[in-house]
């Protein structure tokens, strides 16, 4: 079902699918967000073996990272083709840019409808599964793929655009770390297995001295992964995994002028925060070169920069509208642009 | 002598949580800092900043403001872009209405307290109306002086001088403010105060407004106030006054060519839209 951002059937369904998560954790004791953290981290999509590695190592979340990239560092690396965009099916799209986008914003799974409260009932939600399942529908039956549904950063072709769309492969950190310089895509691959909590400092530091950021698009996708027949050569799928996709606009200075940058992030799993967090990297480094603003390690700089529930209310932020404080910026760009014809 | 607070007489009579959602010790030290605040106009006064059920930056401090100041009769409307029907700002309504008592509302001219998010209601509140903001960034200079202690004493000197040269900077090399919403202002000619990320139309509202405005900044532990009356004057160089956005074409739904308009992909492409829904929707309607 799409929907916007709006109250109504679309956030009905969207309450009803965190609850219905929220009553399996609680049932099954499964920690889903904690396995697609540990699969993140270790960039490597493994969930049984990430519970596993979670529970050896106590929930010690480093160590249970270790765990599975020692296990993975000895077994045998495939090369898989590029995701090919019909296989990729978005279960969730959202942008805080903008009011209405082309092809509508899909809520889907989103934690933040259910509010933070400790319950301190243990017995199981009063959710009646047949009502639930039946508001919620099932998450990937009408998700529609990649190729169906239109870029929101193609809506800025119009506007000073700071790019760098170098279309090179880059170097796979699962075969070995890449030596620096690193192009841009390497750079993605390498950041996509950063430490969460890490990501999230560096995008809360870098946001905080931003006049504008707001998510062009952010997905939740279930991505099948192609390998090529050993025999026929034919690309065969052999796994599927979700992945989470953000595409973010930072000011910038182009040719003087204010403009835009576009960052983009992605990483294995579903945490939203890591995704957010790598596209406001990737679009600091797009609006600057290099990230060539200091960030001095002063009192007040450390003491923020340690503020969990400070650094993710702020990053995850971004998914909040926009599209009023952001036509704002964009109406002083397009002036900018207007007077240099 | 044993003391009686409002929440241990809720306890006694089965409520499981205090009125209002906080306690009463952090409302008292709200209300506090906002007498504070309205006292000083435009200062940055500290206060107690909880962990909120919305987490920080999502309009946790706006939300502990209004908090402290509903009461049973109350008639509380809250806006995020001036839209009543956001996710979070449906949200937050309905907690803030769900722990006190107070009814909810869409419409700006029945609201008691009008809590918003980047936007100010282009209904005209009146004196009886009260306006919560929701801040990210108390400080103006942010970007500027980024020692807040630094920042502070610039505050209690009155020199704005970075603030004035980021200013210069933009008008020399790009003619015109380089940022677009949260443009500072000036506060009785005298505190430099960030008026939230409001587009420029509603900067140039702030003046002399009938009703207080209180804002609150959850992450930063801050609350700032602007009281009935009060000067506020865009931070601007007296031949470069700032202008308000531009917009290709009157709102879509409404047909207004004076509301804050934004573009909006509607079923015959790119068209201009209200962000104010419900005067949009006043404005169909008559």
């Amino acid at each position: 079902m799409y929907a916007t951002m709006h109250e109504g059937p679309g956030v009905a369904a969207a309450r009803a699918m965190a609850a219905r998560s929220r009553a399996a954790s609680l049932d099954l004791g499964q920690l889903p967000v904690l396995e697609d953290q540990v699969c993140a981290e270790a960039g490597l999509w493994a969930p049984d073996a990430a519970r596993r590695a979670i529970v050896q190592a106590g929930g010690d979340v480093p160590r249970a990272v270790s765990f599975l990239k020692v296990w993975a560092a000895t077994l045998p690396h495939l090369e898989s083709v590029p995701v090919n965009q019909s296989d990729i099916r978005v279960t969730r799209r959202i942008s805080s840019a903008y009011q209405d986008i082309p092809g509508g914003q899909w809520l889907g799974y989103a934690p933040d409808l259910a509010p933070r409260i400790l319950s301190w009932d243990d017995a199981p939600d009063d959710l009646d599964e047949a009502d639930v399942l039946e508001i919620g529908g099932s998450v990937d039956a009408d998700a529609p793929s990649r190729a169906e549904v239109p870029r929101v950063r193609d809506l800025l072709d119009d506007l000073p655009l700071k790019t760098d769309l170098d279309a090179v492969d880059g170097a796979d950190p699962a075969v070995g770390m890449p030596i620096p310089p690193f192009d841009r895509a390497t750079r993605a691959g390498v950041l996509a297995r950063g430490e969460t909590a890490s990501l999230v400092t560096l995008a809360s530091l870098i946001l905080g001295r931003r006049r504008e950021a707001v998510l062009a698009e952010l997905t939740v996708n279930t991505v099948s992964v192609r390998v090529p027949h050993p025999r026929t050569g034919e690309p065969c799928v052999v796994a599927e995994l979700p992945v989470v996709e953000a595409d973010t606009i930072i000011d910038a200075e182009v040719d003087g002028a204010p403009g835009f940058a576009v960052g983009w992030g992605v990483s294995m799993g579903s945490i939203e925060r890591r995704a957010i967090s790598l596209a406001l990297i990737d679009g600091a480094i797009q609006a600057d070169g290099e990230l060539d603003e200091s960030i001095p390690l002063d009192e007040q700089t450390v003491v923020g920069a340690t503020d969990g529930s400070s650094n993710n209310g702020f990053v995850e932020h971004l998914r909040l509208p926009h599209f009023a404080s952001f036509a704002s910026y964009v109406a002083q760009a397009r002036n900018g642009k207007r007077e240099d014809l | 002598v044993t003391v009686q607070t409002v929440a241990g007489i809720a306890a006694e009579y089965g409520r499981s949580e205090s009125y209002g959602y906080l306690d009463e010790g952090t409302k008292r030290n709200i209300r506090r800092a906002l007498l504070k605040a309205l006292a000083i106009p435009g200062w940055q006064v500290p206060f107690t900043s909880r962990e909120m059920p919305v987490a920080r930056g999502w309009g946790s401090g706006g939300l502990q403001v209004t908090l402290s100041l509903v009461g049973p009769d109350d008639c509380v409307k809250v806006i995020d872009q001036g839209d009543d029907h956001s996710a979070n700002a449906s949200g937050m309504r309905s907690l803030i209405c769900r722990t006190t008592g107070a009814r909810e509302t869409t419409r700006t001219a029945e609201a008691t307290i009008v809590q918003s998010r980047h936007r100010i209601p282009e209904i005209e509140l009146t004196e009886d109306q009260v306006l919560v903001l929701q801040v990210p960034h108390p400080e103006p200079m942010r970007r500027v002086v980024g020692n807040e202690i630094e920042a502070r004493k610039r505050h209690a000197d009155g020199d704005y001088t970075p603030a004035w040269l980021e200013l210069y900077d933009d008008e020399a090399r790009n003619g015109g403010p380089r940022g677009g919403a949260d443009h500072p202002v000036l506060v009785e000619g005298r505190t430099l105060m960030s008026p939230s990320p409001i587009p420029r139309y509603d900067v140039l509202r702030l003046d002399r407004r009938s009703h207080p405005i209180l804002l609150g900044a959850g992450r930063k532990f801050r609350v700032t106030a602007l009281p009935p009356y009060t000067r506020v004057q865009p931070l601007a160089f007296d031949d470069r006054p700032l202008k308000s956005e531009s917009a290709d074409g009157p709102c879509e739904s409404c047909g207004s060519e004076t509301s804050y308009r934004v573009p909006s992909s509607g079923a015959g492409g790119s068209v201009w839209q209200c962000t104010d829904t419900d005067a949009c929707r006043e404005r169909s309607s008559r």
